[in-house]
């Protein structure tokens, strides 16, 4: 017995059934936190160091260009680089985070850019968890020196993924109506641009009227409507060939053709005989087949993501509310019942919400809301704020905004602008010249 | 006359035999009052043993039957609330983040451990959450904790709940 005492084997009994009374103690306090705030993230986005004149220019423009998105976003705020007391000179050489604690830096980016050839730039980037110590994610590219801004928006939306989890937007295109000249002889042109407003090219010449640009949900292709010769017609514009196929001229009035989420139909709504109802066509056959019939004006019509359903527009209840039905017409149902008059829904991404826009005593609003027509939210107001779309992470929309008259009784000038859904942070889009209208891409494929 | 001494004789053995058959029994008795004795000083000496070598856990065990009071909970709830900054994409993550947490006698945190490895290794918005719920711990170091019951608080758990991020 005192053999069996003094065994190794009793102590590890012993040891076991005391780690076992320890164990349970630690595991009798649980503290739940179930509150917390949703402010914007401080983070710190050191220039790429690069060796040579060249790749340290391309350093910094690619830091400020990732700054700008980030901070564009509404989830982040950038600490001034001015205030770094010691920026790390590589990605792989570990911070010294007690530099940057004081700063109140919760994540820090640092990268360098290196010259492969005379046209190819190997750029890296990391991650860093200033308050956890570790490094939360890395890459490295080799690009074209050229493609600099693209590498600076894929490297965005990889950093806006690890910290928030949501996919990124930042490697996206935006489309939109250019407006020049006078109000009564307006030339509107088709335009394309980085979401940040950058690399920016008109597709049209503006020798005819275009409206209501749509990117496809899954090419790089664009719908919109054109007027020839008073004549509304739907077009595809292939972004990547360049070529234009005309769909169907339609007699009367079409309005805002949109993509169903597999990019087979377009959904439009057409006015004939004086009502207007909701119309797809089939791409692939050139079917059109009505989903609305009655007496009243419905239009503006968007699918939801998983293609089952049809938000729109219509006053069939008196005034100008939002109706969903299934994507054959069947169920109409009305969920706008708040205060003023509703437009152009757009179905988010994800599916868990309805942009729109509001208008209320001379005021135009753009807000979200569930597809029951609950939790109402307004974020961005104005003289005229109109047609949102969204982001492809359903975070962020886009829409254009203008100010009163000025005094002259001249038009003011229409700008586009962005907002997160927080509501927190609004941003122009700043364009060559007046836009309106914008439709926001899908990521580019890579 | 001579047969007397013989009777005692016998009676002599008799009493002898009996003697002896006696002394036997007894001794009989005392070998096994003897192992009685062995094995009560044996259990005396396992319970001194496993009293020696499991005292400091028995220590434990009554030290840490303090209870912990709401007032001291909300106390370190509303210290550490104040640092978790969190994504609104954290309104995809359908469950509570397991935190296990090693903090010192001063309340400092000594170590922040995420729970679910696997989940925060699959999940894109699990590991962000997780991260912003490990920073939030991290920076609300030293935690306020009650007086007397420190040790309670030497390996503990933190649940984040990432539900009131609602209509996003």
């Amino acid at each position: 017995m005192r053999n069996y005492l003094n065994s190794s084997f009793f102590k590890v009994l012993i040891f076991f059934y005391s780690f076992l009374i320890s164990n349970s103690f630690a595991d009798d306090v649980r503290i739940k936190i179930n509150s917390g705030q949703v402010e914007p993230l401080p983070i710190a986005i050191a220039d790429f160091t690069g060796v040579g004149g060249k790749a340290n220019q391309i350093g910094r423009q690619i830091a400020e260009v990732i700054s700008n998105n980030l901070v564009g976003s509404g989830q982040f705020t950038a600490v001034e680089s001015a205030a770094f007391i010691a920026p790390p000179t590589s990605p792989s050489v570990r911070p010294k985070f007690t530099d940057w604690t004081p700063l109140g830096i919760k994540a820090l980016i640092t990268g360098s850019v290196k010259n492969i050839n005379e046209q190819q730039v190997e750029v890296e980037f990391r991650l860093w968890d200033v308050i956890a110590e570790t490094d939360l994610i890395g890459l490295r590219l080799s690009v074209n020196e050229n493609s600099w801004r693209r590498v600076a928006h894929i490297i965005s939306d990889e950093i806006f993924e690890r910290l928030s989890g949501d996919s990124g937007y930042f490697d996206t295109r935006i489309v939109y109506v250019a407006e020049s000249g006078a109000q009564n002889k307006r030339l509107k042109r088709l335009a394309i641009m980085d979401q940040d407003g950058e690399n920016h090219q008109y597709l049209t010449d503006g020798s005819f009227l275009v409206l209501t640009p749509r990117f496809s949900p899954t090419t790089q292709e664009i719908t919109y409507l054109a007027y020839f010769k008073n004549e509304p017609r739907v077009y595809i514009f292939n972004l990547v060939t360049g070529e234009q196929e005309l769909l169907g001229s339609f007699p009367g009035m079409t309005f805002a053709p949109r993509f169903s989420p597999l990019g087979d139909k377009i959904i439009m709504s057409l006015a004939e005989k004086g009502v207007t109802d909701i119309y797809t066509m089939n791409l692939n056959n050139q079917e059109v087949v009505r989903l609305t019939n009655s007496p009243s004006i419905d239009t503006s019509p968007s699918f939801s993501p998983d293609g089952k359903k049809v938000i729109f527009n219509s006053d069939r209840g008196g005034s100008q509310q939002i109706y969903i039905m299934d994507a054959n017409g069947k169920n109409i149902k009305r969920i706008s019942y708040g205060q003023g008059r509703y437009a152009t829904p757009v179905w988010a991404p994800k599916g868990k919400l309805i942009a729109f826009t509001k208008m209320l005593k001379n005021t135009f609003y753009i807000g979200v809301m569930s597809p029951d027509g609950s939790g109402e939210r307004l974020l961005a107001k104005g003289y005229l704020v109109e047609g949102p779309t969204w982001a492809p992470n359903g975070r962020v929309l886009m829409y254009f905004k203008q100010d009163a008259p000025i005094d002259d009784g001249k038009s003011s000038s229409v700008n586009l602008y962005k907002i997160d859904i927080t509501g927190f942070r609004e941003t122009r889009v700043i364009t060559p010249s007046d836009g309106s209208d914008p439709a926001w891409s899908p990521l580019i494929p890579n | 006359m001579e047969k007397k001494p013989e009777k005692i004789k016998n009676r002599q053995k008799e009493s002898l035999a009996k003697g002896i058959l006696n002394t036997l029994t007894k001794s009989q008795k005392k070998v096994e009052k003897n192992k009685k004795d062995k094995k009560e000083y044996n259990n005396t000496e396992i319970l001194k043993k496993i009293k020696k070598i499991a005292g400091n856990s028995n220590r434990q065990v009554q030290q840490t039957e303090i209870k912990l009071s709401i007032t001291d909970i909300n106390k370190i709830q509303n210290h550490v609330k104040k640092f978790w900054n969190v994504s609104y994409a954290a309104s995809e993550v359908k469950m509570v983040i397991t935190l296990k947490i090693r903090t010192s006698v001063d309340g400092s945190i000594k170590s922040v451990i995420i729970y679910d490895k696997n989940l925060y290794q699959k999940d894109k918005f699990y590991r962000a959450t997780a991260d912003t719920a490990r920073r939030a711990v991290l920076d609300s170091s030293p935690l306020p904790l009650p007086k007397g019951k420190e040790k309670k608080f030497e390996n503990f758990l933190f649940d984040f709940d990432p539900s009131f991020i609602t209509n996003y």
